[in-house]
């Protein structure tokens, strides 16, 4: 660490960590290169508040470094990054949540899982200072609207890519009960958005699933 | 429809079944033409999500990456030893503690007199047989002076104050 090495000679999760925990010079500065944008799009697909979006990108970054003895390259790495971006990220949310509400509900328990944010507090924040268009408004607010462990779940399938097993180990629950949340999620989105994407003032443009 | 029947249809959209289960589901996709509308509009929902919700707009900083090198080099002589290494010692330095704390106490309640003040306690009676003696010595025949001196012998430790 510390001495710069900018080319790196491996880019595989797995081998990068494994250099981590063997202590070799420069691998956690090329893990953080390697994952950097990728770690802070995750953090920022979670939670509300961007202002925030640093400082857990890099917490996750530090327990990536504090866990490189614990480590066992027995799953894929991102399952493991994920694992740790997931816990930060669900603990962010209870915090912050927690924190509003004893603002405006002095002693109220928080926390039920399933609450629903409210419309404006989507955890698919608009990507960019642009006005978004009235159908990606409706997908915004509808995403924002599902329960938390169904939002979550989507957000793992659809935008991180994971397997459903992957999804199951990230979460802590079981496969089944990941097939149930996706698909809920999905029947959630659809009922919310079927009639009224077509009311929305832009074209739409079939394409095939992925 | 119901959750089963649902989850085989997000199976097939997401292209997780057999072939044989897909064929199955394609069967019943070309029967039932309301299962075709809820296929629709499913992959739309899909397709729709990767249109309108593009990745954050994050970018790589320098700054963070100095940040963040340096708070894990701030780390890192805290963490050189293994993670059990360091629970080793960590239940180690407790052990320690009980057991100094434990013998501390238990002296202090054995006596709160220092060693000094044990030795002249020790010695007390023989203190008083000596004083008796000091003052009353000249009045007391031989045989009585003989006996207290006998008793003062006898009381007086063997191997120093105790």
């Amino acid at each position: 660490m510390g001495s710069s090495t900018p080319t790196p000679a491996v880019v595989d999760g797995r081998d990068l960590m494994k250099a981590v925990s063997a202590g070799e010079p420069g691998a956690f500065e090329r893990l953080v290169s390697t994952y950097e944008s990728r770690i802070k799009a995750a953090v920022a697909r979670h939670i509300v508040d961007r202002a925030s979006v640093d400082d857990l990108a890099q917490e996750v970054l530090l327990r990536l470094y504090r866990a490189r003895d614990r480590y066992e390259p027995t799953a894929r790495f991102e399952t493991f990054l994920y694992r740790i971006i997931f816990n930060i990220c669900v603990n962010h949310t209870q915090y912050s949540r927690r924190r509003r509400h004893m603002g405006f509900r002095q002693g109220a328990e928080d926390d039920e899982p399933g609450v629903p944010l409210p419309a404006d507090e989507s955890s698919l924040p608009p990507p960019r200072e642009i006005e978004l268009g009235e159908r990606a408004k409706l997908l915004h607010s509808a995403i924002g609207r599902l329960p938390d462990n169904q939002r979550r779940a989507l957000l793992l399938s659809r935008f991180e890519g994971l397997a459903y097993e992957e999804i199951a180990t990230v979460m802590d629950t079981s496969l089944q009960a990941v097939k149930s949340l996706l698909w809920r999620a999905r029947e959630n989105l659809r009922v919310a958005l079927a009639d009224r994407l077509d009311e929305a003032n832009e074209p739409t443009s079939e394409s095939r699933h992925e | 429809m119901n959750e089963r029947d649902g989850i085989r249809l997000l199976e097939y959209l997401d292209r997780r079944l057999p072939p044989g289960e897909r064929a199955e589901v394609e069967a019943w996709l070309a029967r039932d033409p309301e299962a075709r509308r809820l296929l629709a509009e499913h992959e739309r929902v899909w397709a729709l999500l990767g249109q309108e919700c593009p990745a954050p707009d994050v970018a790589d900083s320098p700054d963070f990456r100095a940040r963040t090198l340096r708070l894990a080099e701030q780390e890192r002589p805290a963490a050189l030893l293994p993670f059990r290494a360091r629970a080793v010692a960590l239940l180690a330095a407790s052990l320690l503690v009980v057991v100094v704390g434990w013998a501390w106490w238990s002296a202090s309640r054995r006596s709160g007199l220092s060693e000094s003040d044990r030795a002249v306690v020790g010695q007390l009676r023989v203190l008083e047989n000596w004083d008796f003696l000091q003052a009353h010595g000249r009045e007391l025949d031989m045989a009585v002076k003989a006996e207290v001196l006998s008793h003062l012998a006898g009381e007086l430790p063997k191997e120093g104050p105790r």
